[in-house]
């Protein structure tokens, strides 16, 4: 594997740091490098918010010192690339999480539109879609909701033209090449393709979300019945 | 609770460090009404308090409390058996066992917060008391008040047992500060920032639109962002970039073409083109921008908004000897 480019690091209002990645460049690179720097003790950072090909760090402003701080960031990233494994692909240490879904109708009333827009039928876009391990890439928009990389290209669908004011909880949805769950009852334009009775965020835990960046998620079939057999029996059965 | 008033929720200076699970960080949006409310108690900076939006609430309070009305004037008035009072805001007040305390329309500003000595008693999630209503975590139940709630503050003895009562000048120089700071953040028409992670793709034309125009704050305005209506900017890539981190004070622009100021409760990523970011000391103004106001954006360097940003620390340490 080539060495990744050198991160480039922009200053964004008076204290975020802006690390942006080679963004052809293998996802590992980004979660090494926010792996090190969360284990770093540098100076006022207060909090790092990784993306597809970027890394944000916020700073406290109180007692900051831009110049010293963009260097010693500089050397964490040159400690991380040094530290990187010299091969590609996912971490040892990934873990797999299966996410049970719901195609059914009721869950999914968006699937019919999918399939008629790629010319498939419903069978076949729940077997595209379940196909894969998709590697989380991010979480972000809301609390808990993974950004997920490696839907199949035949299912790359646009986002709704107008969002629905409400997604049901536990949503599985596509937009463009990515996928992703929504975790809580929110505001949506992506397609709504099926539905799991997983709860992926809860705020007293001891680990809120339930993914994680590099976690790798695949979704596997359930029928209606065993969709509502879930939701009765955890604790989001009481959100409709 | 007797009446909620607009939109009120329990908050304090927020839940930083959780933007990668897509928690933003949240807390009072008018951060230093919050504060100085908390010091004139002599409570911990971290003490929770009532945030209330453009129509205060009314609270019987079941036993005694030291409180004080900090940030937008609401008009407040103390019920009590012997008549009603006018309450001042920034100035502590003592309420007794059935006494009510009824705060009115805010007509100038937005934001007021009723801060207890002790603090709101709230279970802590993610480590802070503040709401997070999209989400439906943290504060009181994850929501904003309703008529019949029970809010239960702290023991003020068990939670600041070491407190000195503060000398009555100094006193009053704090409240004195706390209302000169109000008046200047609830008459503020203009923005100071520097330039967003996107600048440098926004169309000339458009960036200098942008710095020239005025922007009208519309009623579409929250906690999560501040809607604007004004002079229409070219978004580059028709309004759609690869998601990234995302900060409070952020500007977007949507292909709409009309800017989105994010508020603490924003989403932790976005994918809109950011063409600003205002700086740190502005950000308190967020929470006292009322619908229809004007506003504008001016360029600051680096230096400036370090310096902004420390002269406003040094005030709010409220030295009486500072200007």
């Amino acid at each position: 594997m080539a060495p990744p480019e050198p991160a480039n690091l922009t200053w964004v209002g008076d204290r975020y740091l802006r690390i942006a990645f080679d963004p052809h460049a293998d996802p590992s690179h980004l979660q090494a490098a926010h792996a090190h720097l969360r284990s770093k003790p540098i100076s006022c950072l207060r909090d790092l918010t990784p993306a597809y090909a970027t890394l944000l760090l916020h700073f406290d402003l109180l007692g900051l010192d831009h110049d010293h701080a963009e260097h010693a960031v500089r050397v964490a990233l040159e400690d991380s690339a040094a530290l990187a494994p010299s091969v590609p692909s996912h971490p040892v240490a990934s873990r797999l999480i299966e996410v049970p879904a719901c195609y059914d109708q009721s869950c999914a009333p968006d699937l019919a539109d999918v399939a008629s827009h790629h010319g498939l039928s419903i069978g076949q876009v729940v077997a595209l879609h379940s196909a894969p391990e998709y590697l989380v890439r991010f979480i972000g928009f809301s609390p808990g909701f993974p950004y997920l990389q490696g839907l199949p290209s035949r299912l790359f669908t646009p986002r709704l033209a107008t969002p629905r004011p409400r997604v049901p909880e536990g949503s599985i949805a596509i937009a463009g090449d990515q996928a992703g769950i929504y975790p809580r009852a929110t505001p949506g334009g992506w397609r709504l393709i099926a539905r799991t009775a997983l709860s992926l965020f809860d705020p007293a835990a001891s680990s809120p979300s339930v993914l994680r960046l590099g976690d790798r998620v695949r979704f596997v079939p359930i029928s209606l019945a065993e969709f509502e057999s879930m939701r009765a029996s955890s604790s989001q059965g009481n959100n409709p | 609770m007797l009446q909620p008033g607009l939109f009120t929720t329990v908050q304090d200076l927020g839940r930083p460090g959780h933007s990668a699970i897509g928690v933003p960080r949240g807390g009072a949006i008018d951060p230093l009404a919050l504060q100085l409310g908390n010091r004139l108690l002599a409570n911990d900076q971290h003490a929770a308090a009532l945030e209330m939006t453009l129509v205060g609430g009314a609270f019987e309070f079941t036993s005694s409390a030291q409180v004080v009305l900090t940030g937008a004037d609401s008009g407040a008035q103390l019920l009590t058996r012997q008549g009603v009072v006018a309450v001042p805001p920034a100035v502590p007040i003592t309420i007794g066992p059935a006494d009510q305390l009824r705060c009115g329309p805010i007509t100038r500003g937005v934001r007021s917060y009723l801060c207890i000595r002790g603090g709101i008693a709230v279970p802590a999630v993610l480590g802070s008391r503040s709401t997070l209503p999209a989400a439906g975590f943290g504060g009181f139940n994850g929501r904003p008040l309703l008529t019949g709630d029970l809010v239960e503050y702290a023991d003020p003895a068990a939670s600041s047992p070491n407190a000195t009562p503060r000398p009555p000048h100094a006193a009053s120089h704090l409240s004195a500060l706390a209302a000169a700071l109000a008046l200047e953040l609830t008459g503020r028409r203009s923005l100071r920032v520097l330039p967003g992670a996107h600048a440098d793709r926004f169309d000339p034309t458009s960036l200098a639109a942008f710095y020239a125009g005025e922007y009208t704050v519309t009623p579409r305005s929250d906690r999560a962002g501040i809607r604007l209506d004004g002079p229409a900017i070219n978004s580059p890539g028709d309004g759609r970039l690869t998601s990234e981190g995302m900060m409070p004070g952020a500007v977007q622009v949507p292909s709409g073409g009309q800017p989105i100021i994010l508020a603490p409760d924003g989403p932790t990523t976005g994918g809109y083109p950011v063409i600003a970011a205002i700086i740190t000391a502005d950000l308190p103004v967020l929470g006292q921008l009322r619908p229809l106001t004007k506003i504008r954006f001016e360029p600051v360097t680096r230096a400036q908004a370090r310096d902004l940003f420390l002269r406003q620390h040094e005030r709010l340490l409220g030295n009486p000897a500072s200007p």
